[in-house]
């Protein structure tokens, strides 16, 4: 069962946009340095929890204006900073997996955890396949094999399993800077 | 009109950010250069808090290792614990200590024989996707690193420095996607070029089917790419594939120098170019030319080359 969602609340005060802004920084970094140092010693680094995709979903599901968009390209582009050397590539998947949340989350209700984790696990498949695609059409990455998929669903499965606990995170971190 | 994009405001902002990112794909694509207005801003913003990470990082590891699941033992005979974690941490510190004097007298071996000055760097951080493979070292152009170098381990190659900050830098591994470099068969000088795969590991490129390539065979820096010295050990070649059709052969190489376990590396300067001169590098340079059998190098060594440039291989 799908409801229209509809929403007209006031615009926020400047104050509270800086907030925001501040809040999903802050939580941007946090989320970096999780995935260069430490979650990267946990697996050896054959699957990393993709922190920052998590955020570029609760961005779709939560953040509906301008900032949200810029948000999920900073966020790509951060991740583009300190992996591989294709700059642009995370840039434009997230900035992809932000829009398709998004769109969805407007058609469809969101609000609650299973929701998130089954946006979060198809996000992460779709970052997976626009990655891919863009390395096909810019860099003409030749043989990929089953090891990619199987790459692609292990770290969508990981990112899925770890949604309720950043989720459950950043729900409190924002009503305790004072988010809505 | 107002209305329209006030209604349509996140789909025009998002279309435009798609943009933004294609042009800076299509941009870097076409470019050898890496075009990245923001990167080294990050890079430096983030180096100190990556540091401290994975510090506070090896410590908790460290104290979950050794101390939290022996919180039995210490309920059962509470004296002998106190020994116990006294004893542990004199031997884990003695270890380590070893094992890092063990590290750094072989990177210093490698300092050196190598035909070029270099300076050491520690691993600070790792590639934050599992799709490419990068490393993030504490030592920027402050002291002397500069994009294009050569990163090298007691082991072998290890990949280029891809972007610098002042105080940082990031190293583009030979097992990415995106790496490529001039190599040779060692056995047969058969010559291709050494790319990394989007499942790890790596691949020998551009070499004909009917050339001679086995497993087994050690593949080597060929110098010709002007980067890497010519001899210096990259990998071993684990299986080759000839196809019905085709002109090339596949052949699966495995790395000399294992990434994942690299904490310390030297980071090359091209020849007569050094900001600090190491006093060990004035020594091997007094007594002449480097010895590549002690070394581990294969082949002869080349003179490195001036204004190191990204490999072939795109």
């Amino acid at each position: 069962m799908s409801l229209l969602q509809t929403s007209h609340a006031p615009a926020p005060s400047i104050g509270a946009e800086l907030r925001t802004a501040g809040f999903y920084a802050l939580a941007g970094a946090l989320a970096l340095l999780l995935q260069t140092t430490v979650l990267h010693g946990l697996t050896d680094g054959r699957i990393i929890p993709d922190l920052v995709l998590i955020l570029c979903v609760y961005l779709g599901l939560y953040e509906h204006n301008i900032g949200g968009a810029t948000g999920a390209f900073l966020f790509g582009y951060l991740l583009d900073s300190f992996s591989g050397s294709v700059v642009g590539l995370h840039a434009f998947a997230m900035t992809v997996v932000y829009l398709v949340v998004y769109l969805v989350s407007r058609r469809l209700w969101m609000d609650n955890t299973v929701s998130g984790v089954v946006m979060v696990f198809f996000g992460s498949l779709l970052k997976g396949v626009a990655i891919v695609a863009a390395l096909a059409a810019y860099l003409a990455i030749d043989r990929m094999s089953l090891g990619v998929a199987q790459a692609l669903l292990a770290e969508a499965l990981l990112a899925a399993a770890l949604t309720p606990l950043v989720f459950g995170a950043l729900g409190w971190a924002k009503r305790l800077t004072g988010g809505n | 009109m107002l209305e329209f994009v006030r209604r349509n405001r996140v789909l025009l902002s998002s279309g435009f950010f798609l943009l933004c990112s294609l042009g800076l794909l299509s941009a870097n694509a076409r470019q050898p250069g890496r075009i990245d207005p923001l990167g080294h801003v990050f890079l430096e913003l983030m180096s100190p808090f990556q540091r401290l990470t994975a510090g506070i990082g090896g410590v908790t590891r460290g104290l979950f290792d050794r101390y939290i699941f022996l919180v039995g033992t210490e309920a059962e005979n509470a004296r002998l614990k106190a020994r116990i974690r006294d004893l542990e941490q004199r031997g884990t510190h003695q270890s380590e200590t070893e094992l890092m004097n063990r590290r750094l007298k072989r990177l210093l071996a490698l300092e050196r024989k190598l035909p070029t000055t270099a300076v050491a760097a520690t691993v600070t951080a790792r590639d934050a996707s599992v799709w490419f493979q990068s490393l993030t070292l504490d030592k920027g152009e402050v002291d002397g690193i500069r994009v294009g170098m050569p990163v090298i381990a007691p082991e072998g190659v290890v990949g280029l420095i891809s972007s610098t900050s002042l105080h940082a830098s990031r190293v583009l591994l030979l097992t990415d996607p995106n790496s490529g470099i001039d190599v040779l068969v060692q056995r047969t000088r058969v010559r291709g070029i050494l790319s990394g795969l989007l499942e790890h590991g790596t691949t020998l490129k551009y070499v004909k089917r009917n050339d001679d390539v086995q497993v087994g065979d050690r593949i080597i820096a060929s110098g010709l790419d002007g980067v890497f010295p010519k001899g210096l050990p990259v990998g071993r070649v684990t299986s080759v594939s000839r196809k019905d059709r085709g002109l090339f052969l596949y052949a699966e190489v495995t790395p000399q120098a294992d990434a994942s376990r690299l904490e310390e590396v030297l980071v090359a300067f091209p020849s007569g170019e050094a900001l600090r001169k190491p006093a060990v590098a004035t020594d091997a340079a007094a007594s002449g030319p480097p010895d590549p059998a002690a070394l581990g190098l294969y082949g002869p060594p080349a003179p490195a080359a001036r204004g190191a440039k990204r490999s072939a291989g795109r």
